[in-house]
């Protein structure tokens, strides 16, 4: 492998979630080499579809003025509740997301690539 | 004083206080090529949150979005679906395209095509594209900041010289600054049109209507078919809904400014969580169109809807509160038209000028042509804005139509080894020879559907036969690369 593995910055307090630990219970950063670029997982993908279904391809099914909700024309109301919710899918396809790349064979975890082989 | 002036003066100190805060920000800065076109690659969550924040909310959005709300009625909706959609499109390609970017060095768009497609031609050709569709967006800030001093003026300043002044101080802000100034501006854009957006989608609505519900009522009693689709055109139906929010949902990120922007996070994880969070900014634009719709039943008959929302605040507000509101879209249509000239200029300056004619020049004498160019990129804007009468999101409908048909050559480029340089070049050339032919002949949208979407459609059934057809290519993207601390 001639790529050359560099220790990423420790101080991420951004990146806590899904982060393997030591056994003293510090996170460990992975260090990864990527086989070029990396797909977006599938479920990550399904998730994304969902408000592309509901603000975009259902068109015909919310554009009506009544009933108004909350003094709003229905597609009005139904795009601003989509607003609301898009983050909600979102962060469902980056929980996903993460695990995924989490769980990727091409993360090392902390490990030095062929240190245990 | 008269209220004019007491407008035009609070609009002035607005516009004079963003700007000396973005000369602060960048007078202490040594200047590379890298720190003045990408700001170093350092930016923190909150402030490449605020930078892209900063660019989507335009005069477009300000001005446009409540003009069509007035003007056109349900079709105008599509602004609220294509924007959400947008983001959760960029979850998708913009971190594996900063990891590329970061792995190759990568500075623009047209730097992405050179390294994947091995081809300096095909990157001149995507740069002087981009520059190409990004005149009409840089003509539509000019000619919002014009109908913005008009209006607070009430006519003294006239237009013309109103939008002659909003060119000088945009160069002005760009040749000192550079993109760092406009991070800093559109914090204080953002405050301001938040609160904007706020009062007016409130105060007008309750002040005439008693109430958003009556509002809507007094509307749907008035002109019943306004608040659907296709509202009050004869054209503008469903399925050019679909595919106008779709073709612009896959084309935010395909402007070369927005590509850029997201090469200075820092890291490919801060893309996906800004992702995450970003829909929620636009929860702010429904307000703007509440203005456009008050304002079909308050200031009726209107020759150009994009006077719709000023003229209701001028109606509504006292004057000091204009000046307010058309100092905050002063703001929000100087911070983009200063990033779109800055990046056409360097587009044409490093990936146009110097790929084909001067591959020995320096990088400084790269970034002064580039300084030059900000001045010709500003005179072409503006010699539009004066001589032309489109509507604001036309305008942009225009710039989406052109800048979506990267997406093939970026999107295939990231994930399909396959794709090859012949099928990118004659998948781009096709979808905007086809553009051209419907643009130009009056035919958007054609059979009821969106003519950009037709011509990306064509431009992605090309680049997939013509590769296939033609032998398979080295791509370094596919290739391992080291991509370290993920998240």
């Amino acid at each position: 492998m001639a790529t050359q593995l560099r220790a990423p910055a420790l101080d991420t307090p951004q990146c806590l979630p899904y982060l393997p630990r030591t056994s003293n219970g510090i996170r460990i950063p992975p260090f990864v080499v990527n086989d070029g670029v990396r797909k977006p997982s599938l479920g990550a993908a399904l998730f994304g579809l969902i408000p592309f279904i509901a603000m975009c391809f259902s068109v015909s099914l919310w554009d009506r003025v009544y009933p108004m909700v909350l003094g709003l024309p229905f597609n009005l109301f139904w795009l601003v509740s989509w607003i609301l919710l898009t983050p909600l899918c979102m962060w469902g396809a980056y929980v996903l997301e993460t695990r995924a790349r989490m769980r990727s064979p091409r993360s090392t975890h902390g490990r030095i690539r062929g240190a245990n082989q | 004083m008269s209220a004019a002036a007491v407008a035009s003066a609070v609009l002035c100190l607005i516009v004079a206080t963003g700007a000396a805060l973005g000369f602060y920000a960048g007078v202490h800065r040594k200047k590379n090529l890298e720190e003045w076109a990408v700001g170093g690659r350092g930016f923190g969550t909150l402030l490449i949150w605020l930078l892209m924040a900063g660019e989507v909310y335009t005069t477009f959005s300000f001005l446009g979005a409540s003009g069509w709300a007035y003007s056109r009625g349900g079709p105008a909706l599509y602004i609220l679906g294509y924007l959400s959609l947008a983001y959760v499109v960029s979850f998708y390609i913009l971190p594996q395209l900063w990891e590329v970017a970061r792995a190759h060095k990568l500075q623009t768009q047209s730097d992405f095509f050179e390294t994947r497609y091995k081809s300096k031609n095909l990157a001149a050709f995507v740069s002087i594209i981009g520059v190409v569709f990004l005149i009409p967006y840089i003509q539509l800030q000019l000619t919002g900041l014009g109908i913005i001093v008009e209006v607070a003026s009430s006519g003294a300043v006239a237009r013309t010289a109103a939008t002659i002044i909003a060119a000088v101080v945009v160069a002005a802000f760009v040749f000192t600054s550079g993109i760092r100034a406009a991070a800093w501006v559109s914090v204080v854009k953002d405050i301001l049109l938040l609160i904007a957006a706020v009062s007016i989608g409130i105060v007008v609505p309750y002040h005439y209507f008693h109430g958003i519900g009556p509002m809507f009522a007094a509307i749907a009693r008035a002109h019943p078919a306004h608040l659907t689709m296709p509202g009050a055109t004869k054209n503008l139906g469903h399925a050019w809904y679909i595919s106008t929010v779709v073709l612009n949902s896959l084309g935010l990120y395909m402007w070369p400014h927005n590509f850029g922007a997201s090469f200075t996070a820092k890291s490919s994880d801060v893309l996906r969580r800004n992702a995450v969070v970003m829909p929620l900014y636009t929860i702010t634009l429904p307000l703007i169109f509440l203005a456009g719709f008050a304002a079909l039943m308050v200031v009726p008959g209107l020759s150009n809807g994009d006077l719709s929302l000023l003229t209701v605040v001028q109606r509504t507000f006292p004057p000091w509160a204009l000046g307010v509101i058309g100092g905050a879209g002063a703001l929000a249509a100087m911070v983009p038209a200063s990033i779109f000239a800055l990046t056409a200029a360097t587009l044409f300056a490093k990936n146009f000028y110097r790929t084909i004619f001067a591959p020995t020049m320096s990088d400084a004498r790269v970034a002064q042509l580039a300084r030059v160019m900000v001045g010709f990129v500003m005179a072409i804007a503006l010699y539009f804005a004066m001589h032309s009468s489109t509507t604001l999101v036309n305008l942009l409908l225009w710039g989406y139509d052109g800048i979506t048909q990267f997406f093939p050559g970026v999107v295939l480029g990231l994930f399909w080894k396959r794709v090859t340089r012949a099928g990118v070049w004659s998948g781009m050339v096709a979808g905007i020879g086809i553009l051209a032919v419907l643009l130009l002949s009056n035919n958007d949208p054609i059979w009821g559907v969106n003519a950009g979407f037709v011509a990306l459609c064509v431009n992605f059934a090309v680049v997939a036969s013509i590769s296939l057809l033609t032998a398979a290519e080295r791509s370094e993207f596919h290739e391992p690369f080291e991509t370290s601390a993920e998240c």
